[in-house]
């Protein structure tokens, strides 16, 4: 590095990054490709009071030759609070990285509410070793009170701080084109001579070229919420806070070239050498006197004993079965004893458990964990590994040393719970959750620059919105997918500057958020591993490095993953235990044969709504194809649904193999034991080890390494392995030509390849959503549409599967309806109150509460009863629309309904002036509370004339409230006369030579584009009897998809009126 | 909505495909295949001014004057004998139609319209009253539900050619 120094040497100090959040755009990767063309060698971050990006900056610019300086811009409040100025702390070694570590950690923790997070001078002492300061120019306290001509004061400051920082205080010169700088630079200058202090020269860096200027003014009002134009905007940046380079420094401070060295000084006094990729495990408390090691092999034991029992029987030592359980948990825990991963198997075991015995469902396994027999004697897993030939190597490989990921997933509602209670048991000091880092994506960035731009909202909603939903999508993506994105942009000048400026913003960082699952434990302070960072309401402990930049530093990751299932699961089991009749024994879910035939005869009929990973529509077509008979099946159906698989011809020839049409060959006759389950079919990573192992001698171990080198394809690494595999088949006698056949056929699959420890497990979990569909089909459907309360789609598309399973939907009752959708002693679903639009927790609760005294007699009732600080008006309105008030008066619907609207507001001032009176103690002559009202409100449907609701309006509000229609259907009134019109209703429609008039509401558009690039829309017609797919080619589509699209939209009523 | 389609066996799934030629609203079809709105009616139901009532609902649907130039007036052709008889010589209003009836009539494929034919009921009798030529209607969506909800949905009727 020293050799081309050039001459006078400098580096940048102060630069923020994207990750500042208030300010700045550079963002690393660029930043680094810049120095390296200007020949910068070391640049120091410091991201305002955070340390966001340090691990990435830090691994990132070694890599590219260049020295980090670490460090951070923090603000400095006086102690009297009455100013706020600027401080840049930068980290001369390991003693200083923990310190400022804990600095920065501290500004959030110890004083959450803080809107901008500053330290008092103060409390600095004792806190700054192995820190160096620079003053923070003319926004420092020296520079206030050098501008304010107090010489004295500043003198007096700089010895302050010069105390704090001995040796390693510099004052800091900057010339961006501010205000008032060169006063500050002279009066400082003078300081420095007069005091004998350093000083140094820093650019205040915010992006990289000077072009950015404006893309930065941008994203400061964007996170100020102000427009550009707006009058009051503070102007605390120019176009000069850029990377400059070496020469233009050199020219800017070239009446000061100490300060341009000193800069350089600073890069050569910081020297920080951080350990990474060393993975600290936290330790678990195992009891006194014996070893982690020990503690864990002999849990382990006692668990396997415990799964044997429970697989085969009290007497299973006699059957013969156990030996090769016992071989191979000797091998794994000799393995994790070996990579000292014991206390990682503990931890994860225990806060299973916990769960488990805290009633908080979890998974029965995820990913590549199910394959280990400890994880399953632990019961970290329930899936038995041997069984289904899961491998310990693809989760562990004792050959190449990486850190085990046990995936968990947890019933959604007691993740939180589950979190809480490892914090409680390793220490708040020890445990938190990881941080997330949003960035401005193609969408949202559209509006944003369009707002600040003061755009129109209505350009930026219409362009924000031809920008398509898609996870990852970005603006180029956007505009190569949809091409009417370009047209609109290419014909409006607005347009084109918002799109202008939105290319240069996206991706940048815009906010911060908490990943959903990640924890980590420390096995001591988590400062000692990593900054930590919480929300203004101190809630939200996360870490300031994110899930990758944690391990990095060397913390242990648990992924505690939300699953909606298993909530699922656990409301139904419940729900039919505490039905079930006396002497019936409980549902096991966890003990259900895998062999139940009316279970596959179910997925073999493809009803397989509300089934977990089997109810897509491509899902359900392949499962048609497939007929699964065995769990074997199922395993498969998770691993074909992928598009490898579907693409590559894979599930066509496992199809046929499996129904006979091709007859099913294995490569080689040894390989049957492995790729039977899959008809010959090489469908799982497994699969690829278990071949090298059998054909080519290879180790488990070394055949995952074959597998990781298959999946990555790196050509050097494959015709290592190509050879080792091929001396291997030698030795063991195998055809040389017939082995490389293999490699091949091995090398082409193994990117397809699933991993079938994670295709068991949820396969597993699909089983028993399958068991409680066939044998609990309303409980089952009861809780589903519970966990998709507030999915309004969702509760359409399960109610129909209600239907098509005929179980009797109970409509909304205000006396019969819980919160939740539950199952009567006739086995109907009763309509959960909660799906109600409008009707929270709360009001629900207000309702039950009140309904304990007893049913509901009419509408003044209700509202007398019930708190109306919960129930108001909107709520009763909802309550009418959807038809929960329909038993309180006598009628129709339509005209029940109509009733109840209209008077509504004469019952809701009933009850109120009811209450009133209750409150000032206003009796009636018999010595009651009167009931005002009463006699006028109460049943005074004789008093009152009201017209019927038409049949479409009550669908359409009906529609409304609960999101489908429930007590009819829109095409009811129409059938009479549409049997003028059309020959079938669409469930007897039957294929015909000509064309026929077919009639319904449109349930649902969606387009495809075919292979010439025409449009396509497929829309589904429901006539109530069922639905039916039809397409509308480009030309047919074009001419209809305005008129069409509207009707959608608007709820698929066939008529006008009611719209 | 009202569909011309080909209708056939799906070779990949074994259900059955559709494809659709032509996609029409059901005001659209009515408005090219009905030919009659027949209201069925109670005397007991009625209110005393009904003749008037029922004609401005229909006003606005009605076929305009250049429509029904080569058609010639024609009086209400009563089978029974009734006041409703007189509707159309009180209310002829030719040319003079809110902008509406032009959009309601706009369209190329507006058809021929409809008559009205009012089956009246009343304790001892029973008669059809088929109104005249310029009562003739658009059976738009808005006029059969104003109908409907105006004497009840079940007696509202349309008939098809």
């Amino acid at each position: 590095m020293s050799e081309n120094l050039p001459n006078p040497p400098f580096a940048h100090l102060r630069l923020h990054t994207e990750f500042s959040i208030n300010d700045g755009i550079v963002t690393i990767k660029p930043l680094i490709v810049r120095l390296r063309e200007l020949s910068m060698p070391a640049v120091a971050i410091t991201d305002l009071a955070n340390m966001f990006s340090l691990i990435k900056f830090y691994t990132g610019s070694l890599n590219a030759g260049i020295k980090p300086v670490c460090g951070c811009d923090v603000l400095v409040e006086s102690d009297d609070g009455s100013k706020q100025t600027r401080l840049v702390l930068l980290v001369k070694n390991e003693v200083g990285y923990l310190s400022l570590t804990k600095l920065i950690s501290e500004l959030y923790t110890e004083n959450p509410s803080q809107s901008e997070p500053s330290v008092c001078k103060s409390q600095l002492a004792g806190r700054v070793d192995g820190l160096i300061a620079l003053s923070g120019a003319q926004n420092s306290d020296i520079g206030l009170a050098l501008l304010a001509d107090e010489k004295d004061l500043a003198k007096e400051l700089l010895a302050e701080w010069e105390q704090l920082f001995p040796q390693s205080f510099y004052l800091e010169l900057q010339r961006v084109g501010k205000a008032e700088e060169e006063d500050y630079i002279d009066a400082a200058v003078a300081l420095a001579i007069e005091t004998n202090s350093p000083v140094v020269a820093t650019n205040d860096v915010r992006f990289i070229d000077q072009d950015d200027f404006d893309a930065h003014e941008v994203r400061v009002c964007i996170n100020e919420r102000r427009t550009l134009d707006d009058s009051r905007r503070p102007h605390n940046y120019t176009d000069q806070q850029y990377l400059k380079t070496r020469d233009e420094m050199g020219e800017l401070f070239s009446d000061i070239p100490e300060a341009l060295e000193n800069s350089w000084e600073i890069v050569k006094r910081c020297n920080l050498s951080l350990v990474l990729d060393k993975p600290c495990l936290p330790n678990y408390p195992v009891p006194e006197g014996m070893d982690m090691e020990q503690y864990f092999s002999e849990l382990s034991s006692d668990g396997l004993r415990e799964r044997l029992r429970s697989l085969y029987g009290d007497d299973y030592e006699t059957k013969d079965v156990e030996k090769p359980y016992w071989e191979r948990l000797e091998f794994e825990l000799g393995v994790i004893n070996q990579m000292g991963f014991a206390g990682y198997f503990l931890i994860v075991m225990e806060f299973i458990q916990w769960s488990k015995d805290n009633d908080i469902p979890v998974g029965p396994g995820r990913g590549s964990g199910a394959g280990s027999i400890v994880a399953y004697a632990l019961r970290i897993t329930d899936l038995d590994p041997l069984k289904y030939d899961l491998l310990f190597e693809r989760f562990l490989n004792p050959e190449r040393v990486s850190m085990p990921d046990f995936d968990v997933d947890f019933c959604i509602e007691g993740r939180d719970r589950v979190i809480a209670h490892v914090a409680e048991l390793y220490g708040k000091d020890a445990v938190s959750q990881i941080i997330t880092f949003g960035t401005m994506a193609a969408k949202a960035v559209v509006r944003d620059v369009a707002r600040v731009q003061g755009k129109p909202y209505m350009l930026a909603d219409k362009l924000s919105k031809l920008i398509p939903f898609e996870p990852g999508m970005t603006l180029k993506k956007a505009f190569e997918v949809e091409p009417l994105l370009g047209e609109f942009v290419d014909s409006d000048e607005d347009a084109q500057e918002i799109m202008e400026m939105a290319y240069k913003l996206e991706g940048i960082t815009r906010n911060v958020g908490k990943h959903a699952g990640g924890v980590v434990i420390a096995p001591t302070k988590l400062t000692d591993f990593t900054p930590l960072y919480c929300d203004e309401s101190g809630q939200g402990l996360v870490t300031q490095f994110d899930k990758n930049d944690v391990e990095t530093a060397g913390l242990v990751k648990f992924d505690f993953l939300g699953l909606r299932t298993l909530t699922i699961i656990d409301c139904a089991v419940k729900m039919i235990n505490a039905r079930a009749g006396e002497g019936e024994p409980p549902v096991d879910i966890t003990k259900l044969p895998l062999t139940d035939e009316s279970v596959y005869r179910l997925l073999q009929k493809g009803k397989t709504t509300a089934i977990f990973q089997l109810e897509s529509r491509g899902m359900k077509d392949l499962i048609k194809r497939q007929v699964p008979s065995s769990f074997e099946d199922i395993i498969a159906l998770v691993a074909l649904f992928r598009p490898g698989p579907l693409q590559s011809g894979m599930v066509d020839d496992f199809i046929d193999r499996k129904h006979g049409r091709t007859q099913v060959v294995y490569p080689h006759a040894e390989l049957e034991p492995v790729l039977g389950n899959t008809y010959g079919v090489i469908l799982y990573q497994e699969q690829v080890m278990q071949i090298a192992q059998v054909l080519a001698n290879y180790s488990l171990a070394g055949a995952d390494i074959l597998r990781k080198a298959m999946g990555k394809k790196n050509p050097e690494v494959m015709a290592k392995q190509r050879s080792l595999f091929q001396e291997g088949a030698e030795a063991r006698g195998i055809d040389a030509d017939l082995a490389a056949s293999i490699f091949d056929l091995m090398e082409k699959f193994a990117g397809y390849g699933f991993n079938k420890s994670h295709s068991a497990a949820y396969a597993l979990v699909s089983y028993q959503t399958a068991w409680l569909k066939t044998h609990h089909p309303a409980c089952f459907m009861a809780a589903v549409l519970t966990a998709e309360m507030q999915n309004t789609d969702k509760i359409v598309t399960l109610i129909d599967e209600c239907r098509s399973m005929q179980l009797v939907i109970v409509p909304p009752d205000i006396n019969r309806g819980q919160f939740n959708f539950t199952v009567n002693e006739k086995d109907e679903i009763v309509y959960g109150l909660g799906a109600i639009k409008g009707l929270g927790e709360g009001p629900v609760g207000s309702i039950l509460a009140a309904r304990e005294e007893g049913p509901f007699t009419n509408l003044l009732d209700i509202c007398q009863r019930v708190d109306t600080q919960n129930v108001n008006k909107r709520t009763m309105e909802a309550l009418v629309r959807s038809g929960a008030l329909d038993n309180m008066v006598e009628g129709d619907l339509d005209y029940a309904r109509a009733l109840l609207s209209a008077l509504l507001p004469q019952a809701m001032q009933a009850a109120e002036q009811s209450s009133r009176n209750q409150a000032s103690g206003v009796e009636d002559m018999f010595g009651e509370i009167a009931p005002a009202g009463t006699e006028d409100a109460d049943l005074s449907a004789s008093n009152i004339t009201v017209r019927a609701w038409a049949e479409q309006h009550r669908l359409k509000v009906e529609k409304d409230t609960l999101g489908l229609w429930l007590s009819g259907h829109p095409i009811d009134e129409f059938l009479d006369e549409l049997s003028h019109i059309t020959k079938n209703r669409l469930v007897n429609l039957r294929p015909e030579r000509g064309p026929q008039t077919i009639a319904g509401v449109l349930h649902s558009i969606r387009t495809m584009k075919n292979k010439v690039g025409d449009t396509i829309a497929f829309l589904v017609l429901d006539d109530s009897s069922a639905r039916f797919e039809f397409s509308l080619f480009a030309k047919e589509y074009e001419k209809y998809r305005e008129d069409a699209t509207q009707r959608c939209d608007h709820g698929g009523g066939v008529r006008g009126k009611h719209r | 909505m009202v569909v011309e389609c080909a209708v056939s066996i799906d070779d990949y799934n074994g259900g059955m495909r559709g494809r659709g030629k032509s996609v029409m609203t059901l005001s659209q079809a009515r408005k090219r295949n009905a030919h009659r709105v027949a209201l069925n009616l109670e005397s007991e139901s009625l209110g005393s001014n009904f003749c008037e009532h029922l004609a401005r609902i229909l006003e606005p649907y009605r076929k305009p004057a250049e429509v029904l130039e080569v058609e010639g007036a024609a009086t209400a052709n009563g089978l029974g004998g009734s006041s409703a008889a007189g509707i159309s010589t009180r209310h002829q209003h030719p040319g003079q139609f809110p902008p509406s009836v032009h959009t309601v009539w706009g369209a190329a494929d507006e058809g021929e319209g409809c008559q009205v034919m009012v089956r009246y009921q009343r304790a001892d009798s029973i008669g059809c009253i088929m109104l005249g030529q310029e009562w003739i209607v658009s059976p738009a969506d808005d006029l059969i539900q104003r109908l409907r909800l105006e004497y009840g949905k079940d007696k509202v009727v349309l008939s098809y050619k």
